[in-house]
């Protein structure tokens, strides 16, 4: 899966491409917890390329909110779409994130 | 039949039967109630004597009962959700009495001692894992928070100010503080905070000087704690993203300035030189190409300005209609053909002979265009070359600008479309430009479901790739 990484501001913006699955998830949350120690947690996830998610892909998004977490944080996914919107409600795993709909207002948050 | 009702019957029954009962101990209250004992009794006959204790037994019975009624009373009490346990008490007498106070008295004292645990606890041993309301309230904040006492040893820290200040939580808790920051400012006002116990708060801004990225850090100190005990709390605040769009907004209005300055300035030479100079018909010409050059640079800029205040409030969409390709790159090339000519470049468009239907807002992509040209035109030095070709891969058009010019840092690269960026680079600084071309671009091709892509080699040129879903949607907003 290919990752791709930009910096807006002082803000690690992440986009993956494809599917969120099985080992690409893991290439995910390694570089989501890299991006974490770097910026000290200002992190948004660009999903508007995840064409869907599986079950590794929202462990690994969850395992980025939890890192977050102790930092009073929260992973702000932005431009998710219905496919993995729905994947997120099923598993009862939406509300552990801060949802955008597009990359810009997710980094405004930070300000 | 409950057992105080059972003894009752046993012993009125052996009283009627003339058999002495004394309890162990009794024996002195029996003869203060004035109860003969067996030894005094003499002739008296044996009905007389059991009808006697019978009354005793009966007496003594009495009173163990309504201390037991009193006690009942109590628990009901206490069922009925009363916890003073004054008021739980019964009236002080030798036995059963005496000892349920003592119970309620011993109730009171262990209850006052997890009190003060508990007090202890959240004034100093916060540090705890696991915590109470106020530390899992504090862990949800995302400014750190720490706690330091008159020995500038941490108290507490929350989740957020491990993480800020780059370090283990557990271990901050019982660490001398200037262990863990190093900054003089920080730590002489905690100082002076502990020494005088001023309350007002002192703020400052500290660069991180762990952080690869220019991270700043907000410490707002202030003094907390009753009288007698000085504390000091810190608020660690990552303020890294407000610095650098306060600097990109600075940076933007003196660019904007001087992008707008320039076309209106030579717009003004000429336009004097048309009415004060007698001009030869070509010259003529020749003012007013150039004027209407400018015109169209300011138009330009202006759109790009108003299209990047769009994104800021959000607001950037696109119309969606068919987009005709090719007359949008003639004109590219009608527009770029002067302007590669005076600067001694070689322009060249390497176009399919059919293009593929593109969904969009034909103005949107024309900005795209012209922003990849503009910025190869720009950066290229005299003698350079521009190709600029479109093909179509799989289910995208593609559009590549490929120039020979200046190339960019791959450190610039990874900043390039961010907004107000411009590349650090003398040669790039040397050109006008607001920063935002790029950034608009790419912003651009992502609200019609495409991106932009760059290679580049320092002094040997750039790559941008352009790409475009064919027959792709819209989106509704900027992504």
């Amino acid at each position: 899966m290919q990752v791709e990484s930009e910096r807006q501001g002082a803000v690690t913006v992440l986009r993956p491409r494809g599917p969120l699955i099985a080992e690409d998830a893991e290439v995910v949350r390694h570089k989501g917890g890299e991006a974490i120690a770097d910026s000290l947690g200002r992190l948004v996830i660009d999903a508007s390329a995840i064409v869907y998610v599986d079950s590794k892909g929202i462990e690994a998004l969850l395992d980025l909110a939890d890192e977050l977490s102790d930092a009073g944080q929260v992973l702000k996914l932005s431009g998710t779409n219905e496919t993995m919107r729905e994947a997120l409600e099923i598993t009862e795993t939406a509300g552990m994130f801060e949802h955008f709909e597009d990359v810009q207002s997710a980094v405004r948050s930070f300000l | 039949m409950p057992p105080l009702f059972a003894t009752l019957a046993a012993l009125a029954g052996l009283g009627a039967l003339g058999v002495m009962v004394v309890a162990p101990g009794e024996e002195g209250w029996l003869a203060e109630q004035g109860v003969p004992l067996p030894d005094d009794v003499g002739m008296m006959g044996a009905a007389a004597v059991g009808a006697l204790v019978a009354l005793a037994s009966f007496a003594w019975l009495g009173g163990k009962l309504r201390v037991m009624l009193h006690i009942r009373g109590a628990l009901h009490a206490f069922s009925g959700g009363e916890r003073a346990l004054g008021a739980l008490k019964v009236t002080d007498r030798p036995g059963v009495a005496r000892a349920w106070n003592g119970l309620l008295e011993w109730r009171r004292e262990t209850s006052d001692v997890a009190q003060v645990d508990k007090m202890l606890r959240s004034k100093g041993g916060a540090a705890q894992s696991g915590g109470g309301t106020g530390e899992r309230a504090a862990d949800a904040l995302w400014q750190g928070v720490i706690v330091i006492d008159e020995q500038q040893v941490m108290r507490y820290a929350n989740g957020a100010a491990a993480v800020l200040m780059r370090q283990r939580r557990e271990a901050l808790p019982g660490v001398d503080v200037r262990r863990v920051i190093t900054d003089d400012s920080v730590l002489m006002a905690i100082g002076e905070v502990l020494e005088t116990g001023s309350r007002q708060r002192r703020v400052m801004d500290v660069g991180d000087p762990k952080s690869s990225d220019s991270s700043v850090l907000r410490y707002s100190v202030r003094a907390i704690g009753a009288t007698g005990e000085r504390m000091v709390l810190v608020v660690i605040e990552d303020v890294t993203q407000q610095r650098i769009s306060d600097a990109a907004q600075h940076a933007f209005v003196a660019q904007a300035t001087h992008e707008l300055r320039t076309p209106l300035t030579n717009m003004q030479l000429y336009v004097e030189q048309l009415i004060d100079d007698e001009l030869s018909p070509r010259e003529r010409d020749s003012a007013l190409n150039v004027i209407n050059q400018e015109i169209s640079r300011l138009d330009r800029i202006v759109g790009d300005m108003l299209s990047i205040a769009e994104i800021q409030a959000g607001n950037l969409q696109a119309k969606s209609g068919d987009v005709r390709v090719q007359p949008l790159l003639e004109q590219l090339q009608i527009d770029y053909a002067e302007s590669a000519r005076q600067k001694g470049l070689t322009l060249e468009f390497d176009l399919p002979p059919k293009y593929p239907s593109i969904v969009g807002d034909r103005e949107k992509l024309g900005i795209v265009l012209h922003n990849l040209l503009g910025n190869a035109v720009k950066y290229t030095p005299e003698g350079g070359k521009i190709t600029v070709s479109v093909k179509e891969e799989g289910d995208r058009l593609v559009t590549e600008v490929t120039d020979t010019g200046i190339g960019i840092s791959e450190e610039d690269a990874a900043r390039v479309f961010d907004r107000f960026v411009r590349a650090n680079d003398s040669r790039v600084a040397a050109q006008t430009g607001t920063g935002l071309g790029l950034a608009l671009a790419r912003d651009i091709a992502r609200l019609h479901s495409g991106d932009i892509t760059l290679r580049s080699e320092p002094d040997v040129g750039s790559t941008f790739s352009f790409w475009l879903p064919i027959g792709g949607s819209v989106q509704a907003k900027a992504a």
